[in-house]
């Protein structure tokens, strides 16, 4: 698994595509998935693809199916060992007020501390500008 | 030697934090100096998650919401502090209300650090979710981030948490 996470419109998706070569029908996103396209269709494609764009939006949604996100990141790894997650950096504000909020922020946080453990190399990007950091 | 560590809500920093202080104490006595307030449920949850995460370590917890300069003296050698961000926010809107907390904050720490042969103080980054906050908030946000700055400035090492990942930002090779 690689990851590349940093702040919202950083560049990662640019970033990654230019590091790994991997053309744009290659990316499955946290957003598309939004839709209503069987799970049996998504899981289809999450086979095909070589990495996943705004993985935040899919935490946010397995939370809203009350699902738990470090089991599906689990489940995603097992299958896909050798994916590509993309996903914004979340956590630096200041405490949101609404607990739905908070417990979606703690979320993330920790999805993707398990996710950068199981990951060979994680990237993090600012300004367009992808840094190795493992 | 005070490490100063950093992140984001759930970044594993408080985890990072306390492998750094086990690595370093080299078998000295250990405190853990806690300053959330028991303020509810929320709190509580995370008190017991952090003291799951300590368990066996072999950590003394003693707890000061603020004015933690008068509890140095009772701490081991080896302190592992958390948080800075807490500690800050007590200080500003606890029962004394401390508008200019950087100053405060800085030399309560200045007085641990002194004492403590190992201090690692764990603070939080809270500055770039690009939203406007009320007047009381936007003060805390600048002093937490003066506070910040004055502690990484007598640090003799500054490290940011990314995800569990330590992304040295000062003394790197110290550690």
């Amino acid at each position: 698994m690689v990851l590349f996470t940093g702040g919202a419109f950083q560049g990662k998706r640019t970033a990654m595509q230019s590091i790994f070569g991997i053309a744009d029908h290659e990316i499955m996103d946290g957003k598309e998935s939004a839709d209503d396209k069987s799970a049996a269709e998504r899981d289809s494609r999450a086979k095909a693809v070589a990495a996943f764009d705004h993985y935040h939006l899919c935490i946010r949604r397995q939370m809203e199916q009350g699902l738990d996100p470090l089991e599906e990141l689990e489940k995603l790894y097992r299958e896909r060992p050798d994916i590509i997650l993309l996903c914004d950096e979340v956590g630096q504000g200041i405490v949101p007020l609404e607990q739905k909020e908070r417990d979606y922020r703690e979320a993330v946080g920790r999805t993707m501390c398990a996710a950068a453990a199981k990951a060979d190399a994680v990237y993090r990007v600012i300004c367009g500008i992808a840094e190795r950091i493992k | 030697m005070m490490i100063l560590v950093s992140g984001g809500a759930a970044s594993g920093k408080s985890e990072y934090a306390e492998a750094l202080l086990l690595r370093l104490a080299n078998g000295a006595g250990k405190t853990y100096l806690a300053t959330m307030k028991r303020d509810g449920e929320e709190a509580e949850r995370r008190i017991l998650r952090h003291r799951q995460l300590r368990e066996g370590k072999g950590f003394e917890t003693l707890e000061a919401p603020v004015n933690i300069d008068a509890v140095a003296g009772a701490c081991r050698e080896a302190v592992l502090l958390e948080c800075i961000s807490n500690l800050t926010a007590n200080e500003m809107f606890g029962e004394e209300v401390h508008t200019a907390a950087a100053e405060r904050v800085a030399a309560e720490v200045d007085v641990l650090q002194k004492k403590a042969k190992l201090l690692v103080a764990v603070t939080n980054e809270v500055f770039s979710d690009g939203l406007s906050y009320d007047e009381m908030t936007v003060n805390y946000i600048r002093e937490l981030a003066a506070v910040n700055r004055l502690l990484a400035k007598r640090a003799d090492a500054v490290v940011e948490v990314v995800y569990g990942i330590p992304v040295w930002r000062k003394g790197a090779g110290i550690c």
